[in-house]
């Protein structure tokens, strides 16, 4: 099965640390599958997503995104490639505050040109694929609610809905569902699991609860992949 | 490019307090620099279109700047008159086709009274060689006839044939009166934009009539003489205040100025206008430049609190250039973020204090043209304030490429910055 993320020998060290951050052998995530990867906090896994996001250059090894290898490839292209493939959804405050639940939602589309082709094969126009996915993550109402009057949970799935528009291949999910209670992180995990395989994406979940681990395909401890030594209050 | 432009619109808009009284005093300081240019703009060109035609102007000796001021643009005083001889002789001069003698120091509530002959009418040329032209009645033709301004007539209410009484001396209040020999308005002329518009025209007749009984200064006591008798008397004037000179070749001026200047029988000063006016633009040079320099760094100032608002915005604004890094904006997607708010703002103070200024130059132009005999266009823009705009524009850039590059730093630093 093709490889939606393939890391290999990745090391990566902040300007001016004393010692790697990251060192990570290997990393595969497979097309369409669902990755838990666990990791606690000092573990590197804010570097690694920016990593595979390209929003940080890679320094030594091997890391293809969808079989491009994003060594030496400029920032320009990195932030392509992310804006076209990718889609993130942070722990909270994903939104943009002064724009309309809408105007969230279409941002990738407005960043992206091909998300904009793949989500204007669904529906004629945007906003009618947004709908679609507003009303799949149980959000009908929310539309015309400015974005800050909106719950966390709310937020979060408003969140969900602007990651999956026009079908990215992957989708990244940090932390996505640690501000929800107990009920509502696993209503959210449901729909955000529902809608990944619906678009067909590789869904990298990342989380300190292993008791969410149940519902996927793998489970990846990152401090059992990463090798370079553990430092206390890494960045 | 038009999505970052609608990011940043509706990002503005949500700090739209802090940005909007940074956009208050950008348009206040754009409306002044402008303001002060557009009157610095005005004043040259009034001052240039004032006389046309003219070779040279005559006057006792003194400073070409003074004799411009006070026998063109009627402001000062002459120190001393010059002898109705010297005058005759200069208009005797062969090389010389006419000459009109100018003769003041009377008024009518504050609007300077200038006694000469018919021939000014025909001679005296303003702006690009138009002649003045009556809207109504006629030149002087009795001794107490008077031709009025176009501004004169219209502030003070005056027609044809109304009488008017001239005061002694300039000013507005507390002059003696030649209410003996009263003046019927026999012309108006049509508005000039120059002082002509704020002047009373009578014939030097005229003026030696009303002062026959007055002695240094003030009338004799006890001594009148009606206006019915003073053509009895002879009206050929002692003394002019200056003449205006039109030569029959004007290659000949600096001979015919030189030959006036070393007049045998008095000091005399013969200047060319616009040899005048540029000494005049460089002594007024100075105090222009430091108004505009004062005005410029009143905009720089402006600008800089830009500058240093969008600077204060960018911590409470890191988590929102995460989120759009994290969905695919380029770094120069943040910088141009930055620097389009900062246009926008810089942009909409150029063009609020536009309007501003137009409207205020609009309100106040009456005010304006009959306090300083200054009149300002009713236009939006001059092609000469372009420059400054641009320059406006160019430091808004800067004050925007100061937290552009901040910005851009920034997002290098923060990645997706997913801990909070």
């Amino acid at each position: 099965m093709a490889l939606a993320i393939d890391i290999q020998n990745v090391r990566f060290r902040y300007a001016g640390a004393a010692a790697d951050c990251l060192d990570i052998p290997l990393l595969q995530v497979e097309a369409g599958v669902r990755t838990f990867l666990y990791g606690p906090s000092g573990s590197g896994k804010s570097t690694l997503l920016g990593l595979m996001g390209g929003v940080i250059q890679v320094q030594q090894g091997t890391l293809n995104i969808l079989g491009k290898n994003l060594v030496q490839m400029r920032p320009a292209i990195c932030d392509r490639m992310r804006a076209d493939h990718i889609g993130f959804i942070f722990q909270q405050f994903n939104l943009i505050p002064y724009l309309s639940v809408m105007d969230n939602i279409l941002l990738p589309c407005r960043f992206s040109l091909r998300r904009q082709q793949r989500a204007l094969a669904e529906s004629s126009t945007l906003e009618g694929v947004a709908r679609r996915l507003l009303s799949r993550l149980q959000l009908e109402k929310t539309e015309h609610i400015p974005v800050t009057k909106l719950s966390v949970g709310q937020q979060q799935r408003v969140a969900a809905a602007r990651a999956l528009i026009g079908k990215p291949e992957i989708v990244i999910a940090d932390e996505p569902t640690s501000a929800l209670d107990a009920d509502r992180q696993s209503a959210f995990l449901d729909l955000l699991l529902q809608e990944c395989t619906e678009a067909n994406a590789a869904l990298i979940f990342v989380s300190h609860n292993r008791q969410l681990a149940a519902q996927f395909h793998h489970e990846i401890s990152l401090p059992s992949i990463n090798i370079a030594v553990p430092i206390e209050n890494t960045l | 490019m038009s999505h970052l432009l609608h990011i940043a619109l509706r990002s503005a808009w949500n700090r739209r307090l802090t940005l909007g009284l940074t956009l208050v005093a950008i348009t206040l300081s754009v409306a002044m620099l402008i303001g002060v240019e557009r009157l610095r703009y005005e004043a040259h060109r009034g001052f240039s279109l004032s006389v046309s035609g003219t070779d040279l102007v005559v006057g006792a000796r003194t400073s070409p700047i003074q004799l411009i001021l006070y026998a063109v643009f009627r402001i000062g005083e002459a120190t001393s008159n010059i002898d109705w001889k010297s005058f005759q002789d200069i208009a005797d001069n062969p090389l010389v086709a006419w000459a009109v003698p100018i003769s003041l120091g009377d008024s009518h509530h504050g609007f300077p009274v200038m006694g000469t002959t018919p021939a000014y009418f025909e001679h005296f040329h303003y702006s690009d060689s138009r002649r003045l032209s009556f809207i109504k009645g006629q030149p002087f033709q009795d001794i107490f006839d008077v031709v009025l301004g176009m501004e004169v007539a219209s502030q003070l209410g005056y027609t044809i044939g109304d009488r008017i009484v001239l005061s002694h001396g300039m000013g507005e209040v507390g002059l003696l009166e030649h209410d003996d020999k009263p003046f019927i308005v026999s012309g108006i002329l049509a508005p000039t934009g120059t002082p002509v518009d704020r002047t009373l025209h009578i014939s030097l007749e005229g003026i030696t009539a009303i002062h026959l009984n007055w002695v240094g200064g003030v009338p004799m006591h006890g001594f009148t003489i009606p206006g019915e008798h003073v053509r009895k008397f002879d009206l050929t004037p002692k003394d002019i205040t200056a003449a205006l000179v039109g030569l029959k070749n004007r290659a000949a001026v600096f001979r015919v100025q030189r030959q006036i200047n070393e007049h045998k029988d008095e000091p005399l000063l013969a200047v060319m206008p616009g040899v005048a006016l540029e000494q005049l633009w460089q002594v007024i040079g100075v105090a222009e430049k430091t108004l505009l320099a004062v005005t410029s760094m009143v905009v720089f100032v402006g600008l800089s609190g830009l500058a240093a608002v969008l600077l204060a915005s960018l911590n409470e604004r890191r988590r929102e250039m995460a989120i759009l890094r994290a969905i695919g904006a380029r770094r120069r997607d943040i910088f141009l973020l930055m620097v389009s708010e900062s246009l926008l703002v810089t942009l909409g103070g150029i063009v609020l204090g536009v309007i501003l200024l137009s409207a205020a130059s609009l309100l106040l132009a009456p005010w304006v043209q009959a306090n300083y005999g200054i009149s300002l266009q009713p236009a939006l823009i001059y092609v000469s304030e372009l420059k400054l705009l641009v320059g406006v524009v160019a430091v808004g850039l800067l004050a925007g490429l100061v937290p552009g590059h901040r910005a851009y730093k920034m997002s290098l630093t923060d990645g997706l910055m997913s801990r909070i």
